[in-house]
């Protein structure tokens, strides 16, 4: 479905970031990124699902105090879903900026997250802004978009578990600067698993443990390894009072995989851990 | 002399003397006469009396009678006379030959047979045969002595029982057949070396019934007589003697079965119950056999025929009960459990398969044959154990997670665990990137503690990969070499080789320089497995349980440090382990228990604390490989000197040189610990550990394994599980076979080349097995069929010039046009619009300007105001599975040729050309690749035949990645009739290799000619296994197609393909034109 909630330019505000996201800087991709803002280069994330980058692109616009403007990219998303329409209301037709739209209208950053799930076409519109014109055309307006010097597109995709048919255009990776993301060094995401969820140092340090043994069964049946995300959700239900094995098994082994002999897998790995 | 004779003897005497005139020699009667002198007086008159009576019958006979009547003097009692000369009498009256024959042969026989009333009964039974046949007369009196002979040496009424009932049995079967009377005399005496007499009844009662009519209706004798004369030996093969009549009993009483059938029976029972070691299993199941043969005589013989490998299955699942039968040999009391146990079990086993036989009597025949997945899974279930098999690969992926490598799981060769000798302990050994495990694990009682084991099994050889047992650098290991002190072995300068970095090699090197290698060895791998089950411990919390419940039942089964009396070639020795023995296996079980199955002595624990101080070294947290390669050697050192108390000496002398082998320190005479050190022999490993690398060094380093072969290989249950029918396995076994087909498929390869056609399949045929459904079984028959996946055979080309591809498509021109610009079409079109939806990218003009009317006219307006793109994307992967069984070199009638003319103006020459169907199918799918590669689908052509289950043939004529170019049109046109079809493991395959493919739509399209057929592979059978093959496909979403050509498919394809799945095209002429359109059909 379009995404048409994004579209009034009266609040914009409300992409402004207020509060410091936790965001744990893992190598100098903070000074990176600050580099590309600074000199207007469109900023392209890579890693796995989970690992950290739409928080750090939360805690880089919360740096910046720019606004952000997040299109989850599906398949099904339009030019017209990222750039604006037409809608009709009462009897007029109205114009509705799209995010890219009102993003550059407003020099926020604009974050266009998975995006090898948008169609190849799609993902066309944004060329023009991510080269030296940084320019949106709307052809449907006949207006030419200018961006100004806040405004700032990234892009994120993981490049891992995608198939074969979904991998990013060559004339569209060639726009970015490139970001590597993975999960973090085992004491990082302790710390970042302990911060989350409040649980002990202990259990953050058994369940980075029990994400780097799963994480080693990546391409061995499993599609994606387990996610920060995913632990701090586990440790997040022990928080809870729930046992290790319980929250595990909820928050680990049922996501990742629905092979009945791969889950038991997992469990005998996360029992042998705790 | 004559004086003492009687009136009466003169006057026998002259009427015999007439009587024999013309046939003795002058003077011969009175030659005779002489030697009746020892007899008594009346004695003579009655064999005089008695010779006459003969010579009413035959003078000749009568002249053999006296000659051989002096031998039986003194050994007949008077009234046996009558009863000798009786059935001499009687047999005179058909043959005077025969009588002649009877008076010289039986005196000598009659003689051996005592005492007189056997003698009797003998001469009795022959007198019953006397009138009827004298052969078997002569037979049975020819016979008696050895059946007399055997007879069990028992009380006379007994024995005389026993003959009369060995005589009754023959004299039956006169009544039916004197031929078989005969050889039933003739063997046995044979018979009876194996059997006791009271079998005898059975086994002519057996004889009797082989006899039937055959196709002329004439009595057929041969199974019969094969019978009487062979079955002695072949009953003498199987022990115990008991066992011999329960069998011939058995047989007997398969009444419906042929004789062939049931003389094969007895030929092979021996046979196939030799490959079961014990005499009491083997007697135990043929009387399983026996009970079953009620139920059924086929899964009767089932089990008897399986029986070795049942034993063998269900003991390498339940070593404990074979261990327990074995080492309870001395024990009555362990026996008698061990027996019940494996018998009970066993019995539970059967007793499943009797109620499957009651349900379907080819599924249990199945059962039986052990051929189904239900029997196994049964036997996994009685003998208590847990298979690997079964939990494969969650222990793959288990240690593949914690290792961080692919890691192979494989069962340990399965002659190795059945070797008694060797367990528990020496069965698993990492390879390489290979963790091996026992088959089966049923030292624990409950399945989940069968698991645990093989979890910490699995988890220990994980770590050593983890915890890089193998791997040190060379520069630790040449450091420490430099530690340990010169024990007398080497010279001062000892080359430690360096080349490689995996330590084991280094270890080993280092170790052989060494004067006592083995003893390093054992110290090392008790320091390097401490060391990873601390390291065990210490990572993994959740694993110290299990660890600990491992570790006490290894401990429990160490070997005793006690003398063990044995015999060595008939003279018993004493085995006493040597001090360096008891010392190594002490530290083995403190580093891996922290205690001792038997005490220390007083007098060696302070050197064990020492040792076990530094072994200590080696479990502390964070040790790698080297400090317990450290450990080892500081050890090693340390034992050497306590042990020999020489080695600081030795180092002072110039150089020894010892003989490696030879006992380096004994000859000073100096220490007791030096010779023991000499003969150490090393510890058994404990089999959670694995073998700790010794097979380490010769192996690829661990890098080089590809995880997708691991992968693959790494689940052997994936065939097995009907779940995965489709998944296929590359059988270990397999393996062996292809490799021998190597050199023919070079051949292939060559001349394929010379052929000029493109060589780019594999060369040799690929392997695969899959299961194969049995419908009256309902279950599936494991690894069932064998499918070889390889290039086309080459054929001649037939005719010069035009090319196949050449030939058709000049041929089919118009027809080929029409079909590209059709299928063109079927390219999904990207920028068609679609008007008036719900939701687009833009507005509908049209329908924004009529919704505003409507509004207007105060009407509700239609929402649908946009217009969207069609971005339906095609994305097909088709395979084509072609028959190409015998059946498709029928050539086609002429009535074809008009149809053709009719449906598209084809040449009219070419319909009269007699074609057979696969040339159409080859001009059909020729034409429907052209199409489908306009429209830009994936496509793969296979083509299948096949010779029984071990061989369906499966040919690449076009894999998916492959581009479509001519070469693929020209060996479209290679394809040529084969032999059969065994269509369910072909699609299998197929679908395997589907599976492979990513597309949103997977489509099998099947195009054959006629109902799946193949040595036993017909009717339903062949019909559901088909069905079966099919729905595994659509369970792996793979849409399935099936065109057929046979006209007769009504009959059977519509239970096979759901409804407007299947097209049955009535004439094969017309496939060219139909089947690309059914394509086009089915894909849009």
């Amino acid at each position: 479905m379009a995404h048409r909630q994004t579209a009034s330019e009266a609040d914009i505000a409300q992409y402004q970031v207020h509060r410091e996201p936790y965001y744990v800087p893992v190598q100098d991709e903070v000074k990176l990124f600050e580099a590309a803002y600074a000199n207007q280069l469109p900023v392209m994330l890579k890693g796995p699902t989970g690992c950290g980058k739409s928080r750090f692109v939360q805690q880089m616009a919360y740096r910046l105090k720019r606004p952000l403007i997040t299109v989850a990219c599906h398949e099904d998303i339009t030019a017209s879903d990222l750039v604006g329409r037409y809608l009709l209301k009462g009897d007029e037709t109205i114009w509705t900026d799209g995010p890219v739209a009102l993003a550059v209208r407003h020099g926020a950053i604009c974050y266009l997250d998975e995006v090898v799930e948008a169609r190849k076409d799609t993902t066309v519109v944004i060329h023009p802004l991510t080269d030296a014109r940084r320019v949106l055309p709307i052809e449907k307006k006949a207006e030419l978009l200018e961006a100004g010097k806040e405004f700032m597109l990234v892009i994120s995709y993981n490049p891992g578990y995608q198939s074969v048919m979904k991998e990013l255009k060559q004339s569209t990776k060639q726009r970015f600067v490139g970001i590597d993301f993975d999960y973090p060094p085992r004491e990082i995401e302790a710390r970042i698993i302990q911060h989350e969820s409040g649980v002990s140092p202990e259990a953050a340090a058994t369940l980075v443990r029990i994400g780097e043994k799963v994480r080693n069964l990546k391409h061995h049946g499993l599609e994606e390894g387990v996610s920060t995300r995913l632990l701090v959700y586990a440790a997040t239900l022990m928080q809870q009072g729930l046992s290790p094995q319980t929250a595990c098994e909820a928050a680990v082994v049922k996501p990742l995989t629905d092979d009945p002999e791969m889950q038991r897998s997992l469990r005998e790995i996360v029992s042998a851990l705790v | 002399m004559s004086d003492d004779r009687s009136p009466l003897e003169r006057q026998r005497i002259d009427a015999l003397a007439g009587a024999l005139a013309d046939h003795l020699e002058p003077g011969e009667l009175d030659d005779l006469l002489g030697r009746l002198s020892s007899a008594g007086g009346s004695a003579r008159e009655m064999i005089l009396g008695l010779g006459l009576l003969v010579a009413e019958r035959s003078a000749k006979a009568t002249a053999e009678y006296l000659r051989q009547a002096p031998l039986l003097i003194g050994r007949l009692e008077a009234e046996e006379w009558g009863a000798w000369v009786g059935v001499g009498l009687n047999i005179a009256a058909r043959s005077a030959v025969a009588a002649v024959r009877y008076f010289r042969e039986s005196p000598a026989t009659l003689a051996e047979v005592e005492p007189s009333a056997l003698r009797r009964a003998v001469c009795a039974c022959a007198n019953r045969f006397a009138e009827q046949d004298a052969g078997l007369a002569l037979e049975v009196v020819r016979q008696a002595p050895a059946v007399v002979r055997l007879l069990p040496d028992d009380a006379v009424g007994r024995r005389l029982e026993l003959l009369q009932r060995w005589a009754l049995a023959g004299e039956q079967l006169a009544q039916q057949d004197t031929i078989l009377a005969s050889e039933y005399f003739k063997q046995s005496a044979q018979l009876l070396l194996h059997l006791p007499a009271a079998s005898l009844g059975d086994w002519a009662g057996l004889g009797s019934t082989l006899v039937q009519p055959n196709r002329l209706g004439k009595p057929d004798y041969m199974p019969a007589l094969e019978f009487f004369r062979l079955s002695p030996e072949w009953l003498g093969l199987l022990t115990p003697p008991e066992a011999r009549s329960r069998l011939l009993q058995f047989v007997r009483r398969l009444t419906d079965e042929s004789p062939d059938r049931r003389v094969r029976l007895l030929r092979e029972t021996p046979h196939w119950l030799q490959a079961i070691p014990s005499a009491e299993q083997r007697l135990w199941l043929l009387e399983q056999a026996i009970e079953l043969s009620v139920l059924s005589p086929e899964a009767a013989m089932a089990v008897l025929e399986r029986g070795g490998e049942l034993m063998k299955r269900f003991f390498l699942r339940a070593p404990q009960l074979e261990e327990m039968r074995r080492g309870a040999a001395g024990q009555p009391g362990h026996a008698v459990e061990a027996a019940g146990a494996w018998r009970r079990r066993l019995a539970d086993w059967i007793s499943y398969g009797r109620e499957l036989l009651l349900r379907s009597p080819d599924a249990g025949i199945a059962y039986f044959r052990l051929e189904s997945s239900a029997s196994e899974q049964r036997l996994d279930q009685v003998a208590g154990g847990l298979s690997l098999r079964s939990v494969a690969r969650t222990l793959t992926l288990f240690a593949g997670g914690l290792s961080g490598q692919a890691l192979t799981i494989k069962p340990t060769a399965e002659a190795e665990s059945a070797d008694a000798t060797r367990l528990p302990d020496a069965v698993p050994f990492r390879q390489g990137g290979t963790i091996f495990l026992p088959p089966f694990v049923s030292e624990f009682g409950s399945p989940d503690d069968n698991f645990r084991y093989y979890r910490v099994m699995t988890a220990h050889q994980a770590a050593q990969v983890e915890f890089a047992s193998f791997q040190a650098n060379s520069d630790a290991t040449a450091a420490i070499a430099r530690t340990i002190p010169d024990d007398g072995r080497a010279g001062r300068s000892r080359p430690v080789p360096m080349t490689s970095s995996a330590l084991t090699a280094s270890a080993d090197g280092l170790f052989a320089q060494l004067a006592f290698p083995l003893l390093a060895r054992d110290l090392w791998k008790v320091a390097e497995g401490g060391r990873i089950d601390a390291r065990l411990r210490e990572a993994y919390p959740g694993l110290r349980r299990d660890l600990d419940l491992v570790v006490t039942y290894t401990l429990s089964r160490r070997p005793s440090l006690r003398p063990i009396e044995t015999t060595v070639g008939g003279i018993p020795t004493t085995n006493e382990p040597s001090v360096a023995e008891q010392i190594m296996e002490w530290l083995l079980q403190l580093s891996m228990a922290g205690r001792t199955l038997e005490p220390i002595p007083a007098g060696l624990q302070p050197l064990i604390d020492q040792l076990c101080g530094l072994l200590a070294r080696a479990q502390r947290p964070g040790a790698t490989a080297a400090d317990s390669l450290q450990v080892a050697c500081d050890g090693y050192t340390l034992l050497v000197r306590r042990l020999t108390g020489q080695m600081d000496r030795l180092k002072e002398r110039t150089a020894p040189t010892v003989q490696a082998g030879a006992n380096p320190l004994g000859a000073a005479g100096e220490s007791i610990g030096a010779s023991t050190l000499a003969d150490y022999r090393a510890l058994t490993t404990p089999q959670y550990r694995g073998r700790q690398g010794q097979e380490q060094a010769a192996d690829e380093p661990l890098s080089a394994q590809r995880p997708d072969v691991a992968q693959s290989a790494g689940s052997p249950s994936m065939a097995g599980t009907p779940g995965r029918a489709g998944v296929a396995t590359t059988a270990a076994g397999v393996a062996g076979s292809a490799s021998s087909d190597k050199a023919e498929s070079a051949v292939t390869g060559a001349r394929r080349e010379a052929d000029g056609v493109a060589a780019d399949g594999p060369s040799s045929p690929a392997m695969f097995r899959y299961p194969e459904w049995d419908e009256a079984a309902q279950d599936y028959r494991l690894a069932w069929c064998t499918v070889r996946e390889q290039p086309l055979p080459l054929r001649e080309a037939a005719d010069t010039g035009q090319t196949f591809t050449e030939q058709t498509l000049t041929h089919y021109y118009g027809q080929r046009l029409l079909l590209r610009r059709m299928f063109e079409r079927m390219k999904p079109d990207r920028l068609r619009r679609l008007k008036r939806q719900e939701q687009g990218e833009e507005i509908d003009l049209d329908a924004a300007i009529e919704a505003a009317i409507d509004r207007r006219a105060g009407r509700s307006p239609s929402e649908k105001l946009y217009i969207q793109r069609d971005r339906r994307e095609r994305d097909v992967a088709v395979a084509l599975l072609v028959d190409v069984s015998g059946s498709t070199g029928k050539l086609l009638g002429g009535t074809g040729a008009g149809v053709q003319g009719r449906e598209s103006g084809f040449s009219g020459e070419r319909s009269a050309e007699s074609r057979s169907i696969v040339q159409v199918e080859k001009e059909s799918l020729l034409l429907l690749a052209e199409a489908v590669h306009a429209v830009g689908d994936a496509l793969a052509i296979y083509a299948y035949s096949g010779d029984g289950r071990d061989q369906v043939d499966f040919f690449l004529v076009k894999e998916f990645d492959e581009p479509y170019t001519r070469s693929v049109g020209e060996r479209i046109g290679l394809m040529t009739a084969m032999a059969q079809n065994r269509d369910g493991a072909a699609i299998r395959h197929a679908v395997s290799k589907l599976m492979r493919r990513e597309a949103k739509t997977r489509l099998l399209i099947v195009l054959s000619d006629s109902r799946p057929f193949d040595r036993d592979y017909e009717g339903a059978y062949a019909l559901a296994d088909t069905r079966r093959a099919l729905e595994e496909a659509q369970r792996h979403r793979i849409q399935t197609f099936c065109i057929t050509v046979d006209h007769q498919a009504d009959h059977y394809v519509a239970g096979l393909f759901a409804p407007g799945r299947y097209a049955i095209i009535d004439d094969v002429c017309w496939l060219p034109v139909r089947l690309p359109r059914i394509y086009q059909r089915i894909t849009t």
